[in-house]
C-alpha cells in the first residue's frame, strides 16, 4: 500500500502490457515457425513434385536414345543428347540440394549413378553402335535393356525420395498442427491470466480509489451540509498515496474552513458589536453636532447681537464724532471768549490801575495834607482828621484797587491759561474727532469682519446640519450594518464547528456590546453620566462580573458535554 | 479840659512820616517835611556826589535830589510807581536848605508817643548811628527815625557841593574804616 494509484495503476498495466507482450512475441514466433513450416511443407511438394517429375528422366532419355536410333541423324541427336544430359543433371543437381536426409541422399546417388551409367551407355556404347554402317540390333536391344534398367532404377530411386519428402511433408504438417495447438492454448492460457490479472488489478485498484473516494464524497457532502465537525480517519490520513494527499488536503480544507468559519464568526460578532458601537458613536456624533448646531445658532445669535452693539458703537462713535466735531468749534470760540475775557481783563487791568493811581495821587494828597495840618500845629488838627480820612479812603480805594488788580491779574492769568487749555483742547478734541471716526471705520470693518463670521457661521451651521444628516445616515448604516452582521452570523451559524473556544468569545463580545448599550444610555443622560460615573464604573464592573461568571458556567457546560 | 490835655498829648506826641527803601521802614519828622512828591522828571546834573541824583523843578524853584539807597550805599533799583520824593527843609549855613529825597515809597504820617521810641543802638548798625535819632516801635514793626540834619550834615552837602569825588569817596572810605574800626 506503499504505492500511488498512479504508480499501481501503471504496475497493473505494465503486467497486463507484459503479458500481452509476452503473448504477442509468443504469437509471433509460433507464426513464424509456422510459416516457416508451411514455407518448409510447401517446398517440399514442390521438391516432390520436381522428384516424381525427374523421376520421368530416364523415360526421356529413352526417348532420345529411342529417337536417336530411329532416326538415325547423329549429329541432331547427340546434340539434343547433350542438351538432354545438360537439363537431366540440372535436375539432379536440384534434387541434390533438396535431399536432406541421409537415407535420400543415398537414393539420390543411386539415381546419379543410374544416370551416369545411362550417359556411359549413351555415349559409350550406343554412340559407335550409331556410328557403325550396320547396326546390331541386338546390340542396341542390349544396350536399350541396359538403359532400361538403369532407367528403372533412376524411376525408382526418385520415387523413393518423392516418397520420402511426402513423408516428410505429412510429418510437417503434422507438426504444424501441433504447434498451432500449442499456440492456441497458450494464447487462451495468456490471455486468461492477462484477463484475470487485469480484473484484480482493476478491482483492486477500483478499491483503493474507490472506498476513500466515496468518502472524499461523504466528507464533501456533510461539509456542503456545513457539518465542520466531521473527523476523517486516521488510516486515509497516514496514506501516502494521491488518497493520502486528498485526505490530508480536505483535512486542511476542513481545519482552514473550521478556521475561517471561526474567524468570520468572530468577525461577525466583532462587527456586530463594532456596528452597535458605531451606531452609538453615529448617535453620539448626531447629538453632538446637533448640540454644535444649536451652540451654533446660539453664536449666530450672539454674533448678530454683536453686529447691532457694532452697528450702535458706530453710531455713537459717529455721534461722538459729530460732538466732538462740535465741540471743537465750541472749544474755538470758547478760546476766542476766553481771549476777549482776557482782554476784558486787561481793560479792567488799565482802568483799575488809573483807579490805584488816582487813589495813589489821593494818598499823596492826604499826606500831604496830613504833613500840613501836622505843621500846622494846633490849627491843623481838624484838617489832620480830614487828612487822614481821606488818607484812609485812599488807602482803601487803594488797596480795592490793588485788590481787583490782583484779582483781575490772577483772572487775567487763568483766563490766559484756560485759553491756551482751550487751544491745545481743540487739537485733542480734534484728535478725538479723528479717533473716533478711525473708530467708526473700525467699527464699519468690526461689522464686515462680523458679517463675515456670520457667513462663515452660517456654513458652519450647514455644515454642521450636514454632519448631523450624515451621522444619522452613519446610524442607519450602522443600522445596516448590524443587521447585516446579524446576517453574517445567520449564514455563518450554518457551519457547525467543533470548538468550544467559541462559545466564550461570542459572550464577550454579547457582553461588549450590552457595556456599549449600558454606555449608551448613560451617554443620553451625559451630566447624569458624568456624575454617576463612578457608580456607572461600578455597575460595568458587577455587569463584567456577571458576565464572566456565565461565560464560565457555559464553558463548564460546553466541557461537561465534550465529556459525555 | 480835654483841649488842653490833648494839646499837652500833642506836645508829647511827635508825628512822623513813615517810608520804605529796600522793605525797611524809616522815618522823618513831618515837622521838617515840607511835602511829597511823586517822582517826575530828574535832570542830572553833572560833577555832583554820587548820591544826588539831579534836580528837580518844584514850582519853579531848582531843588537837589538825593537817592538814600545811594546814600545808603543800597543797590540802586529803577523807579516803580510808589517812587516819591520827599521834600525837606535843612539848615544849610545858616538858612533853611530845601532838598529831594527819592525813597521807594512813602507810607503814612503817624504818631508815636515817647515809650514807644529807643535810643538807637550804639554798634552793629550798618549806618552812622549819628544820622538815627531813635528808633520807634509799632507794634512788632520797629521804625528807623532818621535825624534829618545829621543825614544831610554841612559836611556832606557842602562835600556835595565840591567837585571832588574822589575826596568825598576817600571820606566815606574813612568814616566806613572808622565805622569798622568802632
Amino acid at each position: 500500500m506503499k504505492m500511488t494509484i498512479g504508480k499501481k495503476l501503471g504496475l497493473g498495466f505494465a503486467i497486463l502490457l507484459v503479458i500481452l507482450l509476452g503473448l504477442s512475441i509468443f504469437n509471433y514466433i509460433t507464426l513464424k515457425t509456422m510459416q516457416r513450416l508451411q514455407d518448409e511443407g510447401a517446398e517440399r511438394s514442390t521438391h516432390a513434385v520436381e522428384a516424381s517429375m525427374t523421376s520421368r528422366l530416364g523415360d526421356y532419355a529413352y526417348s532420345f536414345i529411342a529417337d536417336a536410333i530411329i532416326n538415325r541423324n547423329l549429329k541432331e541427336s547427340e546434340k539434343d543428347w547433350n542438351e538432354a544430359k545438360e537439363k537431366a543433371y540440372l535436375e539432379l543437381k536440384k534434387i541434390n540440394q533438396i535431399v536432406d536426409t541421409e537415407a535420400e541422399r543415398t537414393m539420390n546417388e543411386k539415381a546419379n549413378k543410374a544416370f551416369d551409367k545411362i550417359v556411359s551407355f549413351v555415349e559409350d556404347q550406343l554412340y559407335p553402335a550409331l556410328k557403325k554402317e550396320t547396326v546390331d540390333i541386338n546390340l542396341l536391344q542390349a544396350i536399350d535393356e541396359k538403359i532400361d534398367i538403369q532407367k528403372e532404377i533412376i524411376k525408382e530411386n526418385l520415387n523413393n525420395i518423392r516418397n520420402s519428402l511426402q513423408l516428410e511433408q505429412k510429418k510437417a504438417d503434422e507438426e504444424f498442427d501441433n504447434d498451432i495447438s500449442t499456440a492456441i492454448l497458450i494464447t487462451i492460457i495468456m490471455v486468461l491470466l492477462g484477463l484475470g490479472i487485469g480484473i484484480i488489478t482493476a478491482y483492486l485498484i477500483g478499491r483503493s480509489i474507490t472506498r476513500p473516494l466515496t468518502r472524499a464524497v461523504e466528507i464533501s457532502e456533510s461539509i456542503s451540509q456545513g457539518d465542520l465537525t466531521l473527523v476523517i480517519e486516521k488510516e486515509y490520513l497516514e496514506k501516502k498515496d494521491e488518497i493520502g494527499v486528498l485526505a490530508r488536503a480536505m483535512n486542511e480544507m476542513i481545519n482552514k474552513l473550521q478556521e475561517v468559519v471561526e474567524n468570520i464568526q468572530g468577525a461577525a460578532y466583532a462587527i456586530t458589536a463594532g456596528s452597535e458601537s458605531l451606531s452609538s458613536s453615529a448617535e453620539q456624533m448626531s447629538q453632538g453636532s446637533s448640540e454644535q448646531a444649536a451652540s451654533i445658532e446660539e453664536v449666530s445669535s450672539s454674533m448678530e447681537e454683536m453686529a447691532s452693539s457694532i452697528k450702535q458703537n458706530a453710531d455713537n462713535s459717529s455721534a461722538t464724532e459729530k460732538i466732538a466735531k462740535k465741540s471743537s468749534i465750541d472749544a474755538k470760540e470758547s478760546g476766542e471768549a476766553v481771549t476777549q475775557t482776557v482782554k476784558a481783563m486787561q481793560e479792567i487791568v488799565e482802568k483799575v490801575s488809573i483807579i490805584q493811581e488816582i487813589a495813589r495821587q489821593t494818598n499823596l494828597l492826604s499826606l500831604n495834607a496830613s504833613i500840613e495840618a501836622a505843621r500846622a500845629g494846633e490849627h491843623g488838627k481838624g484838617f489832620a482828621v480830614v487828612a487822614s480820612e481821606v488818607q484812609k479812603l485812599a488807602e482803601r480805594s487803594q488797596n480795592s484797587a490793588t485788590e481787583i488788580d490782583k484779582l483781575a491779574k490772577t483772572y487775567v492769568g487763568t483766563a490766559r491759561t484756560a485759553g491756551e487749555m482751550l487751544e491745545k483742547l481743540v487739537p485733542d478734541i480734534q484728535k478725538t474727532s479723528d479717533l473716533v471716526t478711525e473708530i467708526n471705520a473700525a467699527s464699519g470693518e468690526q461689522n464686515n469682519g462680523v458679517q463675515q463670521i456670520n457667513t462663515a457661521i452660517q456654513q458652519l451651521n450647514s455644515v454642521a446640519q450636514e454632519n448631523a444628516a450624515a451621522s444619522e445616515g452613519l446610524a442607519s448604516t450602522a443600522e445596516e450594518l448590524s443587521s447585516q452582521a446579524f446576517q453574517l452570523k445567520e449564514v455563518i451559524s450554518f457551519f457547525k464547528i467543533n470548538n468550544e473556544n467559541n462559545k466564550p468569545m461570542y459572550k464577550k463580545t454579547t457582553q461588549n456590546t450590552n457595556m456599549k448599550k449600558i454606555e449608551k444610555k448613560n451617554l443620553t443622560h451625559k451630566t447624569e453620566y458624568q456624575q454617576n460615573k463612578k457608580i456607572v464604573n461600578h455597575k460595568e464592573s458587577e455587569i463584567k462580573g456577571k458576565k464572566i461568571d456565565l461565560g464560565e458556567v457555559e464553558i463548564m457546560d460546553d466541557n461537561d458535554f465534550e465529556k459525555f | 479840659m480835654e483841649k488842653q490835655e490833648a494839646a499837652d498829648k500833642i506836645q508829647e506826641v511827635k508825628q512822623y512820616l513813615t517810608f520804605t527803601i529796600s522793605d525797611e521802614v524809616f522815618a522823618f519828622d513831618v515837622l521838617k517835611i515840607k511835602e511829597v512828591l511823586e517822582v517826575s522828571k530828574i535832570t542830572k546834573v553833572p560833577k555832583t556826589p554820587k548820591f544826588m541824583i539831579g534836580v528837580i523843578n518844584l514850582r519853579g524853584s531848582v531843588v537837589s535830589v538825593i537817592d538814600l539807597r545811594l546814600k545808603f550805599d543800597m543797590e540802586v533799583k529803577g523807579f516803580t510807581v510808589d517812587s516819591s520824593i520827599i521834600i525837606v527843609e535843612v539848615q544849610y549855613e545858616g538858612e533853611l536848605m530845601t532838598i529831594g529825597v527819592l525813597v521807594d515809597a512813602v507810607k503814612e504820617v503817624v504818631k508815636l508817643e515817647a515809650h514807644e521810641l529807643e535810643a538807637p543802638p550804639k554798634f552793629g548798625m550798618n549806618l552812622n548811628s549819628d544820622i538815627i535819632s531813635a528808633i520807634g516801635k509799632k507794634g512788632d514793626l520797629f521804625i528807623i527815625i532818621l535825624d534829618i540834619q545829621n543825614l544831610f550834615s554841612e559836611k556832606e552837602l557842602s562835600f556835595s557841593k565840591q567837585e571832588d569825588i574822589s575826596m568825598l569817596l576817600d571820606t566815606i572810605k574813612q568814616e566806613k574804616q572808622a565805622e569798622n574800626k568802632e
